[in-house]
Order: C-alpha cells, then structure tokens, then sequence
C-alpha cells in the first residue's frame, strides 16, 4: 500500500469454523474451553438467532464457510462478507473506541499496525449473538483480538483471541489459515429469500 | 427501531475527522474542494439524499401520520416514491404491459423490502437513511445503512458480465468520464422493486448512476433507468447527496424486532 502498510485486500477462502474449541484443516482451536459457571448455563441456545436471518454477529462471521473479501485503503479496513450480505468496518486511522458503546451484532473495530501485523481490537458487542455456529455463548464484557499476517503472497495467518470474563475464566485461542482466491467474487447471499423456516411458520 | 436509532445518534455518532476540512470557527468546511485519490475525486464518506421541502408531499398529499423518529418520509427523494415522478400521468413513458402488470397485482400484495429483503438500487440512495462509500482504485464499496447491506462496483476495468446471475442489487461496474463516475447495473431479479410506486421492470433494466462530486459536501447523482419491455424510453432524474462529516452510519438490521411478519399473508 501506498502508506507502507501490507495490503490485505483481496477475497480470502478460510476454514469453515463451526466449532471454536476444535481443530482441522487449516484452524486450531482450543480443545479445553475454560468456561464460568455462567457459561455452562447458558450452553444450551434456546432462540436459533442465524435461522431467524438475524446476523451472525462478528466472529461467526469470520468463521462462515463463505468467502469474506477485505477492501483496505488509508485509515480503513473493510470486511465484506458473502454471508447476509453484510460488512463491517474497522478503523486504522488511530482512533479509539468510543465511551458509552452501544451494544451491536458486530461491535466497533480499530486497527493497529505492530510491523507487519494488523491487529484488530473489537468490543461492544451485544448479548444476542454465540461465539460460533456449536454456541459457545459470550456476554457484553466479550472482547476479540485478531491479528492478520500475510504469510505469503496467497496466504495469511490469522489468530483470534476471545476474552470475556463472563463467560470463560481466562482468554483463548483459535489460529487458522486464509487462502487468497484472486479469481473469486462474492457473491449475493440473501438470507430472508426463500427462508421458510420462518415464513412458513415452522420455527418460532 | 428508530428510537434506538436517535439514541445512538446522541451517544457516540461525533467523530471529529483530522482529514475534514474546516472553517476557521472549526465547522465542516462543506464547500471545500472536493479530496482525490490516485488521480480521480475521491467519493469516500457518509452520504445521504438532500430532501426537497415539500415535493414529496405535493406529490402523495400530507404524511404527518407516516413519519416515525429517526425516519420521515417527507425527507426522502420523491422519486423514492416514483421514478416517474417528474411526468404527468398521461405522458409518462409507460407501456400499456407494465401498467397491466401493475393493474393486476393482488390487492394485498407484500413489496419485498417489507419482508426484510433488499431495498435495492436505486432506492437505497434515494431514502432518508445514510450509505457510506469506501472507494479504492479497483472499486468502491457501497454500504447503506438500511439493513446494513453491502454492494460492490467494480472500476477495475472488467466489462459487465454477459449472463449475469440474477440478483437483488444486481451486478456493477463503473468507469471515470473526467471527474464524474458512470455506473452501469445489470443483472437485476425480477423480484427487486425500483419504487415504492413498484413500477415493474424486466431482466432487461440496465439502470446508469452518474456519480459527481461537486465539493467536500455535495454530490450530484444522476440516476437513468431503461428498461425497453416495460418505458418507452429511459428515464432520467437527478438528486444531490449530501455529506454527513464526522459521522458514521450505523448498525440497522430489518429482522431485528421485526414484528410485521406474523401479522402478514404468508
């Protein structure tokens, strides 16, 4: 990039994550969640939020199966995903978050360069949404930390660091491998078409 | 919803750019020159359609009742309502096929959108709602605050594609005339609506939006519909956008505390 930083942008093919505590190709996960009290109450999801074509929320985002592209210029990055048709932003431009946040699906992002490595900071998250597809819940204090690194001209490594002491007793990990697909584009993904689930009454 | 919305607004919705120009009392400076990027004006901000006092009112009559906080659908741009706004109804360029599509639809007939599927183009820029651009040298991103949806337009060169699978926002590419960024959309389904008016189209619609930025603030957008099975000739009409310096759009999802459903025909 102009401004000397690496150039994330591109439509990267990622390891479909259902479960954060597994491993398998490409990803490894945490095989001994260290979950409170609270979260072995709440391990069980009585409302399927994503069946109602409410979002994912932001790590289930990044976990989906379907391609997510990354849009990078000066003082942003934007992820684009296939999934909902939906994006998200992150700041690079130094800012901070703010005080007061709203609780939100997908929390409020900044970005910082260490050398070479996008860290990306995002809190602010609501209480409707899991850490992945198998549940693992999370609480308000939910706190991500991912950090980006191109590892070669086709690849990145990526590594998620999930605190909330709400819910798990000490922060964890899950690192994976991104394939860039520079003959791919998203494509239009539109949950509520055709989703009879819900509108044919079958789930509430 | 949209109380949410006005209360966010007040919390945390005031960012104070570095990169805003401003004016020695430290406002906005809207009529600043308009920034660049790698050679071409640079569309990046938070946009949203400037209203015109009273046009959509003379138009549809009093809407007191319709507006809710956060969202008056005085504010929008009347071609929101109908893209054949600007003609009178017995010269609009209207063929007799599209009327009688329109003439036959079922009385309690849904428009997509109030199923939480997509607004779509044009609609998206012509509502009182906020998108955000984020413009690269290969595309720009669009990002419309109303159900926080993503679009792509791709100025990289590519042509549009010859068998486009169908989409709700369709497929879209852009090239730079001058200063002005013409984008041409393809590919749209047949269940996308162009208006609230639902004015039909067919796969055939190509819909070209003019992007001009005149300023830091302002932005001309000049959108023209054609579509030969359903007008007899393309239609045009133009609207300015209206940057929103140091905010943001917002999180604004329709299935959230969507309520209408239970109550609608399945």
């Amino acid at each position: 990039m102009p401004d000397g930083h690496p150039d994330l942008s591109g439509v990267w093919d990622r390891p479909f994550v259902a479960d954060m505590s597994k491993s398998g190709p490409n990803q490894q996960g945490e095989p001994n969640l260290p979950f409170t009290d609270w979260a072995k109450a709440h391990l069980i999801e009585e409302f399927d939020y994503s069946a109602h074509c409410l979002p994912l929320g932001y790590t289930r985002g990044i976990n989906s199966p379907m391609p997510v592209e990354f849009v990078q210029r000066a003082n942003r990055l934007v992820i684009l995903y296939e999934m909902n048709n939906t994006f998200h932003v992150v700041y690079t431009d130094g800012r901070e978050h703010p005080k007061d946040l709203p609780p939100t699906w997908f929390g409020h992002s900044t970005g910082k360069w260490e050398g070479d490595t996008l860290v990306v900071d995002t809190v602010g998250f609501n209480e409707k949404t899991r850490v992945d597809t198998q549940g693992h819940p999370h609480t308000e204090a939910l706190h991500v930390v991912e950090r980006f690194q191109r590892s070669d001209a086709t690849h990145m490594t990526y590594e998620v660091t999930i605190s909330d002491p709400g819910a798990y007793t000490k922060p964890w990990k899950n690192t994976r491998t991104f394939t860039l697909r520079p003959d791919w584009e998203l494509m239009e993904y539109s949950c509520d078409e055709n989703n009879k689930d819900v509108n044919e009454g079958h789930i509430k | 919803v949209f109380l949410t919305l006005a209360t966010l607004q007040a919390q945390w919705l005031n960012y104070p750019s570095p990169s805003t120009p401003r004016t020695n009392d430290g406002k906005p400076n809207l009529k600043a020159k308009a920034p660049r990027v790698a050679g071409r004006p640079d569309l990046s901000g938070v946009w949203q359609v400037q209203p015109v006092p009273g046009e959509v009112e003379r138009m549809l009559g009093k809407l007191d009742a319709d507006v809710v906080l956060g969202c008056d659908p005085k504010t929008f741009s009347k071609y929101f309502f109908s893209i054949l706004a600007d003609f009178a109804p017995d010269q609009a360029p209207i063929r007799p096929e599209a009327l009688a599509i329109m003439r036959n639809r079922p009385k309690d007939d849904v428009p997509p959108n109030e199923r939480c599927l997509p607004e779509g183009v044009p609609r998206a820029e012509l509502i009182a709602f906020p998108f955000k651009i984020v413009q690269t040298p290969q595309q720009l991103v669009l990002m419309y605050e109303v159900d926080n949806t993503r679009r792509q337009i791709y100025t990289d060169g590519r042509k549009l594609p010859a068998d486009p699978n169908p989409a709700w926002l369709g497929y879209s590419v852009g090239r730079w005339e001058g200063d002005t960024l013409v984008v041409d959309t393809t590919g749209f389904n047949d269940q996308v609506r162009i208006d609230a008016a639902s004015h039909p189209h067919s796969e055939q619609l190509r819909i070209q939006e003019r992007f001009h930025r005149l300023d830091f603030g302002h932005m001309e957008l000049q959108i023209t519909i054609d579509d030969p099975k359903m007008y007899t000739k393309p239609v045009t009409f133009q609207v300015t956008q209206l940057l929103m310096p140091d905010s943001d759009i917002l999180e604004l999802f329709c299935n959230e505390n969507e309520k209408d459903r239970g109550h609608m025909k399945k």
